[in-house]
């Protein structure tokens, strides 16, 4: 897959370990939120979770058999659990549906202990072109 | 209705403190270009310049809809702390983004927010991420926020130091 500037950006790592998607974000002075407590963005978390989703199904879209032409965000809820501190942050991600036309995807996040995540998302995606071309 | 003039002069300390805040000396608030346009306590106008960083796909200058939600996470955090009596720290509970509209790099955009309701120690958003026309609506997004967690706040390092 091709390294998109956003990647670069989350500074985000795929590994693949006996079939599961490992997602890792290297964290940069720009995706911190509060400088005091140098706490992570709370919406660069989100992104990076939003990412992790859209990746999971561009990864998975043979196994799967559907068109993953477009994965475009329709929707993307994110529950904040614990506080993300200035270290590398992991996800995984659970394809919890896939349709001819959308998609849902659940993403866990956590830094240092798995079993205490830092952050839950749910994503939906619609897999049609539902946009007009848009003039730059 | 509140008269809006005496409402400022109630909640004074929160608003001045983030109208006072130097968003250039925050990498993050830099990189978008956030500027403040409008802010009372009843509703935050900002806005913000999009970069390329959040581009995705190859040949494309469509941006990653993640960056609605970095600017409608932090604008809702100035919805909140412009509601205060007293500067207080504040964090995300959770964030529920609705996007109907991606943008370009480069694209301006504006970000409006209220906090709409404060009930004990919760503080109840929701916003829009509008063109710069401010004619169609980009995203929208809800959000409910805890007031008073641990730790100094964001926009306190400026103050008192």
């Amino acid at each position: 897959m091709e390294v998109t500037a956003l990647d670069k950006w989350l500074g985000l790592i795929v590994s693949q370990v006996q079939g599961k998607n490992d997602y890792l974000l290297k964290p940069t002075e720009q995706h911190i939120g509060n400088p005091v407590i140098r706490a992570l963005h709370g919406g660069v978390v989100a992104t990076f979770m939003e990412r992790v989703a859209q990746i999971e199904l561009l990864i998975r879209q043979d196994a799967i058999g559907n068109d993953m032409s477009v994965v475009d965000p329709i929707n993307f809820n994110v529950d904040y659990l614990l506080p993300a501190e200035y270290k590398p942050l992991n996800a995984n991600a659970v394809i919890s549906k896939t349709g001819r036309r959308i998609a849902i995807v659940e993403v866990i996040a956590w830094q240092a202990d798995k079993s205490r995540p830092v952050a839950k998302a749910t994503c939906s995606f619609s897999l049609t072109d539902r946009h007009a071309p848009i003039s730059k | 209705m509140m008269d809006k003039s005496k409402q400022k002069a109630d909640f004074p300390e929160p608003l001045q403190a983030v109208e006072s805040f130097s968003f250039d000396s925050h990498p993050l608030f830099k990189l978008l270009d956030l500027k403040v346009k409008d802010m009372s306590s009843e509703k935050v106008s900002v806005c913000a310049t999009l970069a390329e960083d959040f581009e995705f796909e190859e040949n494309s200058s469509l941006l990653h809809t993640g960056v609605f939600t970095i600017i409608l996470d932090s604008v809702f955090g100035f919805a909140v702390l412009s509601k205060l009596k007293n500067l207080q720290s504040i964090a995300t509970i959770n964030l529920k983004t609705e996007y109907i509209v991606p943008a370009s790099s480069g694209a301006q955009v504006f970000c409006e927010a209220s906090c709409y309701a404060i009930c004990g120690d919760i503080a109840h958003v929701r916003g829009e991420i509008y063109d710069s026309s401010k004619e169609h609506v980009l995203a929208t997004a809800t959000a409910a926020f805890m007031i008073g967690t641990r730790g100094p706040g964001l926009i306190m390092q400026n103050r008192g130091k």
